[in-house]
């Protein structure tokens, strides 16, 4: 049997035009589609799915409540009893992130915002994550 | 003339490995926020002449408003009558306190895509609460205050 290495080869070289077409796709969905950011670290903390205004991405203190209520004040772990100490000595009172888990119970909250509304804080943002 | 085919396989390399770098580089998560009022007796902004609509939050997904027992979108339909006339009213969100944070923040979602706009959320202010760990044995049946006269 005569075997005809140039056609074959043509062959394997088109067989391959599909897949390459393919990771373009991939290539030009993952550039458009993502950004390239950091991961925002959220401490296992699964936050709570609603869409309701436009997340600012800015340097602002920020709380992380845990459905047991266990709290990181920026990037420390605190305990609850000194969370009052700790938001009296922030510098900047204005804004206060707080980033709850979509299981915390209004209890919880409660107690968290309590401390807040002592200390003064004008305003405070609850981070969600947004409904797909 | 002679075609001279072009070797296709060090683009599909490069290709393959930009492909990678922008799958793990990638981010999709994204955010949203709200900024909450909160509603206590110390609460500076609080004034009495307003119209007041207390939404209480069960568990079980039941409103009241104020201490009536309707389905929600009769509750938004009683606020949105007050939207309408351009009346001054505030909203407050009083969830129970086994409701999770999930259902706390579709209500006000719920809220802020119906129009109402006045949301605040209500906090109990209550000194004597010392314990650190919910006991739902524990739970006061006292109704937490708020200043301002509800809707007759």
């Amino acid at each position: 049997m005569k075997l005809r290495s140039r056609d074959n080869h043509d062959t394997n070289e088109n067989n391959m035009l599909p897949l390459v077409n393919i990771i373009f796709l991939l290539l030009i969905f993952f550039m458009i589609a993502g950004v390239i950011q950091k991961q925002k670290e959220l401490y296992q903390v699964d936050l709570g799915k609603a869409t309701i205004d436009k997340y600012v991405e800015k340097k602002i203190n920020t709380i992380f409540v845990d459905d047991d209520g266990s709290l990181i004040f920026n990037d420390e772990p605190i305990a609850f009893d000194d969370l009052g100490k700790v938001i009296a000595n922030i510098k900047n009172k204005s804004e206060l992130m707080i980033a709850a888990d979509k299981e915390l119970s209004a209890f919880r909250l409660n107690q968290v915002l309590l401390i807040l509304a002592k200390q003064d804080i004008k305003k405070i943002f609850i981070m969600t994550s947004k409904n797909d | 003339m002679i075609m001279k085919k072009i070797n296709l396989t060090p683009i599909i390399d490069v290709v393959f490995i930009l492909l990678i770098f922008f799958m793990l580089a990638t981010n999709f998560q994204d955010f949203s926020q709200t900024d909450i009022e909160l509603s206590s007796e110390s609460s500076k902004s609080m004034s009495s002449d307003k119209k007041m609509y207390v939404v209480n939050v069960d568990k079980d997904n039941s409103y009241k408003l104020n201490d009536e027992n309707l389905h929600i979108n009769d509750i938004k339909a009683k606020i949105l009558t007050s939207v309408r006339r351009e009346e001054e009213h505030l909203v407050v969100i009083k969830p129970d306190d086994d409701v999770n944070m999930q259902l706390i923040l579709s209500v006000m979602e719920d809220f802020k895509n119906s129009n109402i706009n006045n949301l605040l959320l209500g906090i109990k202010d209550d000194n004597k609460q010392k314990t650190d760990y919910y006991d739902p044995t524990s739970r006061k049946t006292k109704a937490p205050k708020i200043l301002g006269k509800p809707v007759q």
